[in-house]
């Protein structure tokens, strides 16, 4: 409440007039007479409102997006490492393919067929890890695993 | 003056700010909120971040022993000479094993020893080692491949690996001559 209201001395001014009553909570539900320090008292407690609102809202805001943020990194974190050994698997599969090729060890066909199926949107397939995207060893991988058998026999 | 019980009565900070203690309060409360959505968005651009990144180096160390294996055939042709025939060149046999052998260890660095399998992790010290070492080893291989006669091998495994992986990992990555013997 401001210090500066003041009532003033009237004789017609009670308890009543003065304290708002549980049940008045509108304003707009007031006569013109009620004195001044109830209304202060109301927009006092309205600006506390609006800035409660305001600053919680805003304050929410920066916590989801703080959490998404954090949640993002703490997956991508996660991700990296698998992500790099099923890669270093994919990438040595190509430079044998590309040397079995070159000693006429595979076809033209066979090395088509190998790089076509270690594309990235065919190795990163949800289907070949569990529910959160983990696997136990890379090298079990169904299409890797083809390929290592596949490339170590030529 | 705030008096003891006044203190225990009201939160000072309500009281002296309350924007920041609202702010607080909303900030707290959204950062609560579940985000698995989230998490698993960022498994999957960390899965596919890192393949990108280490498929070339797969390649790398396996062009490097496939070097080593026909400098092995190589070796055997004539086990006497100081020297062997690669693709019709002729090359110092220990200069060019010393050198083949430097840049497996050195693309071993990557691998587990037990599992035989990549280690690898997001830190920045652990990225900044990566590029260091992948630019080193990329300049090697690349050096060794041309004075061997396998350039044009090495051309089509890296032309592969971006094919497979949709772009080259560490673009801004190539080696220099320092990198070079």
């Amino acid at each position: 409440m401001q210090s500066g209201n003041k009532c003033e001395d009237n004789d017609n001014n009670e308890d009543s007039d003065v304290w708002i009553s549980e049940d008045e909570d509108n304003i707009s539900n007031r006569d013109d007479n009620t004195p001044s320090i109830d209304r202060n008292e109301e927009k006092d407690n309205l600006s506390i409102q609006s800035l409660k609102r305001k600053h919680e809202k805003q304050g929410y805001l920066d916590g989801i997006t703080k959490a998404r943020e954090l949640s993002l990194q703490q997956g991508f974190d996660e991700g990296y490492p698998i992500g790099s050994q099923i890669g270093e698997i994919v990438g040595q599969l190509i430079a044998k393919t590309c040397a079995r090729f070159e000693a006429k060890k595979i076809t033209q066909e066979d090395r088509k067929r190998c790089l076509k199926e270690l594309q990235i949107e065919n190795v990163l397939q949800s289907k070949y890890f569990d529910d959160s995207l983990s696997i136990s060893d890379p090298r079990n991988h169904k299409v890797l695993e083809y390929w290592i058998h596949e490339l170590s026999e030529k | 003056m705030i008096s003891n019980s006044t203190n225990d009565i009201f939160d000072s900070e309500l009281l002296l700010r309350p924007e920041e203690h609202f702010y607080k309060k909303g900030y707290e409360e959204g950062k609560s909120q579940p985000t698995e959505d989230d998490h698993r968005e960022g498994k999957e651009l960390g899965i596919q971040t890192g393949f990108q990144r280490f498929i070339v180096v797969g390649a790398l160390r396996e062009i490097a022993e496939f070097l080593h294996e026909q400098i092995l055939v190589a070796r055997t042709a004539n086990p006497t000479s100081a020297f062997i025939i690669l693709n019709g060149r002729k090359k110092t046999y220990v200069r060019l094993q010393k050198q083949v052998s430097e840049v497996i260890q050195l693309l071993n660095s990557f691998i587990d020893s037990k599992s035989g399998l990549v280690v690898a992790s997001n830190s920045d010290e652990d990225v900044e080692n990566f590029k260091k070492t992948f630019k080193q080893a990329r300049a090697k291989i690349r050096s060794l491949c041309s004075i061997t006669g396998y350039g044009k091998m090495y051309s089509e495994v890296e032309k592969n690996c971006l094919l497979v992986g949709k772009k080259i990992p560490v673009s801004d990555i190539s080696g220099t001559t320092d990198d070079s013997w």
